[in-house]
């Protein structure tokens, strides 16, 4: 069985319920206590650029309904929930971008496991969704890494807060089913029902580890520090690592002003397609500044650099700044992207810019830090 | 052998680990105080008057906080992992503290609604969907702010103590009939404040309050927020500079951590008196009592200055 996408018949179906559910519930005199949270995301994304490695696009400047999310998120009982978020995108059919169960409370040593489909939690880029970015474009170095939609898999997480007095520290273990490891071309042939080219991957699970603590500062924020890893067999004989280091510092007093920056780093190390016992190791970077300066404004800066995951020698790196203007917290918010972006071994460069409008319909939970 | 060391070196991580977790004595082990976490300062204050020595009482939001939006850090989630109750102010304003709730993993948690008894007020009889702001369904949630209720406030954090420690129940009750006798005291002493109170009127930056206005009188004649929660428009903000001069109200008042531009420009533009008032026990120097936020309340209301009943 296939979990990761579906498209055929069943699938519309599936999603267009959930629709309905929406359109249903917004229709009530209000979501009772009952019924899980259900909300709905809406992307909306301008770009222009003028890269001539691009001439094939009639047009530089082009208007996206970039990604619609679809959030069902609640409690089942009093030790357990359930979250489930649905994406839908221009490029792509309907997917189920995530999907897991949480049974947090109840268990021995304050243990959780988490089962289901999940952004595997290698750096924090990687389980926040794209909406929730105030830089707008994901980083280069997720996406060489993991693709578009990021680091997901099906599996089983086990994670164990570690007593360090004042630091909440957590340690987590998951027990993957693998399809992440063969990369998004895969995942594209399967959302497409197509058999997926190339040889089968071996019957073997995959595995991976984080371990994370966050550093109070003040009352109003910390610095989170997290070291994460997940490994797994592509192919016969071959095992794929990824590993990545984060660092998050947000300070936020009120509603008026915030700080927030983040850094990652991230290697990748990978069989090379058709050269055998032959690996490749791969590095990126990424690192951004955020500054709510108002109630409804932001600017910040990014910059993200990576090699190629098949070539080492291939660099690319993108710099840009940005600017948000929300209007009402975050149920509307306008962003501003102007970036640079060079290929280093072709010596090639180029300029773009993104406005994204996103919008959020429903009670839509917050991101933890 | 390389795979055999590499096996024993993960049990032996795994020993030390549970060696760590284990050797970390429980939250209820012992005799040792109830460890008491308290959404807001002021729910804090009346445990720690009801629970004395047998309670330790921390606070996640401090009181110039704005109880609407606070960040759940994982530092709060730890807090609440050691605590044996935790105390919400219920009616959807610290809809933060599920987070926290649910980031506790702390399946013993005895979760108090300290709303539970309180007759709401300016409960929606419509859909209160986003188009009216951050409006409650459940109503005004800023009911600490009645003397009145914090009977019904006490008897609910005295209850849970008494369910949480058995033992000691008789003593929180003797803690709860104390302190609501020392209110009682004040609060006769707020009752003929009442008639000093019923001529106020102030232009409020949130709809904090109504609870206050009905226990002393006093009205709030308009709000800088057009809809809660929600920054004030240029065109609001016009209405309001004319409703204060049209009406000479003489006052208007926001809380510590508004953008007390606004209130500023108000006061520039149409002459009135502004105000920093805290909703919070802690909120503002001479408020570390629920009786001396209430005597601040009422000080810079009447504008005879801060801190001390007049």
């Amino acid at each position: 069985m296939r979990f990761r996408t579906f498209t055929g018949h069943p699938a519309r179906l599936g999603f267009t319920a959930c629709l309905v559910l929406v359109l249903h519930g917004s229709g009530l005199h209000a979501q009772t206590t009952l019924n899980p949270d259900i909300s709905l995301i809406g992307d909306i994304r301008g770009g222009w650029h003028n890269d001539s490695n691009r001439p094939d696009e009639e047009d530089a400047f082009n208007l996206d309904l970039h990604e619609a999310e679809l959030a069902i998120q609640g409690y089942l009982n009093p030790y357990a929930r359930a979250d489930i978020f649905f994406g839908w995108h221009e490029e792509t059919a309907a997917e189920i971008e995530e999907l897991y169960f949480t049974l947090s409370r109840g268990l021995p040593l304050s243990m959780a496991v988490r089962a289901g489909r999940y952004l595997l939690p290698v750096g924090k880029i990687n389980q926040t969704h794209p909406h929730a970015y105030s830089f707008i474009e994901r980083p280069l170095s997720n996406l060489e890494f993991f693709g578009e939609e990021g680091l997901a898999d099906v599996g089983i997480e086990l994670s164990l807060p570690i007593p360090t007095g004042p630091l909440a520290t957590t340690l987590a273990a998951s027990v993957l089913k693998g399809d992440f490891l063969e990369g998004e071309e895969h995942a594209h042939a399967l959302a497409a029902q197509d058999e997926p080219s190339g040889e089968e991957r071996p019957n073997e699970r995959a595995f991976g580890g984080r371990i994370e603590t966050f550093v109070p500062t003040s009352e109003y924020g910390g610095l989170g520090i997290g070291l994460a890893g997940v490994t797994g067999v592509p192919h016969e004989d071959e095992r794929r690592y990824i590993g990545g280091f984060d660092l998050k510092y947000r300070w936020k007093p009120d509603r008026y002003r915030s700080f927030t920056a983040g850094a990652e780093w991230l290697v990748n190390r990978a069989p090379l397609e058709h050269e055998e016992e032959e690996n490749i190791t791969s590095h990126g970077f990424f690192g951004y500044v955020d500054h709510q300066f108002r109630q409804r404004y932001n600017v910040g800066a990014a910059g993200s650099w990576v090699q190629s995951a098949e070539n080492s020698d291939d660099q690319l790196w993108r710099i840009g700044g940005f600017a948000g203007y929300a209007p009402v917290e975050e149920t509307s918010l306008l962003r501003l992207l102007v970036s640079y972006e060079k290929d280093v071994s072709a010596d090639h460069g180029f300029w773009s810019a993104a406005l994204q409008l996103v919008f959020s319909l429903g009670p839509h939970q917050p991101h933890m830090f | 052998m390389m795979r055999s060391m590499g096996r024993m070196g993960v049990m032996g991580v795994m020993k030390v680990l549970a060696g760590v977790v284990l050797l970390a004595p429980p939250a209820w082990a012992g005799d040792d105080p109830v460890r008491v976490v308290s959404a807001t300062t002021t729910l804090g204050y009346f445990a720690e008057q009801i629970g004395g020595a047998l309670v330790e009482v921390e606070s996640i939001a401090a009181g110039n906080r704005d109880l609407h939006y606070v960040e759940a850090l994982p530092s709060h989630m730890l807090k609440l992992r050691k605590a044996q109750l935790y105390l919400t102010v219920g009616m959807e304003l610290d809809m933060w503290s599920k987070q926290l709730i649910q980031g506790s993993r702390n399946g013993k948690l005895r979760v108090v609604d300290c709303s539970a008894g309180v007759a709401a007020m300016e409960v929606p009889t419509f859909k209160a969907d986003a188009r009216y702001g951050d409006l409650h369904p459940y109503g005004n949630p800023h009911y600490w702010l009645d003397p009145a209720n914090v009977p019904a406030i006490c008897r609910n954090i005295a209850g849970a103590l008494s369910a949480a420690d058995p033992d000691h129940a008789a003593d929180y009750n003797r803690g709860l009939e104390s302190y609501l006798a020392k209110l009682g005291t004040k609060v006769a002493e707020w009752e003929t404040l009442k008639p000093k109170l019923a001529d106020v009127r102030f232009v409020a930056y949130h709809n904090t309050w109504p609870y206050l206005c009905r226990f002393f009188g006093c009205r709030m004649a308009g709000f800088v927020e057009e809809f809660p929660g929600v920054a004030p428009s240029p065109s609001h903000l016009a209405r309001l500079i004319e409703q204060i001069k049209g009406e000479s109200i003489p006052l208007v008042v926001y809380e510590p951590f508004h953008d007390k531009r606004v209130p500023n420009m108000l006061a520039e533009r149409t002459g009135c008196r502004v105000e920093m008032i805290p909703e919070s026990i802690g909120g503002a120097p001479g408020t570390d009592t629920y009786e001396g936020l209430i005597d601040f309340v009422i000080a810079r209301l009447t504008g005879t200055g801060g801190g001390t009943t007049p």
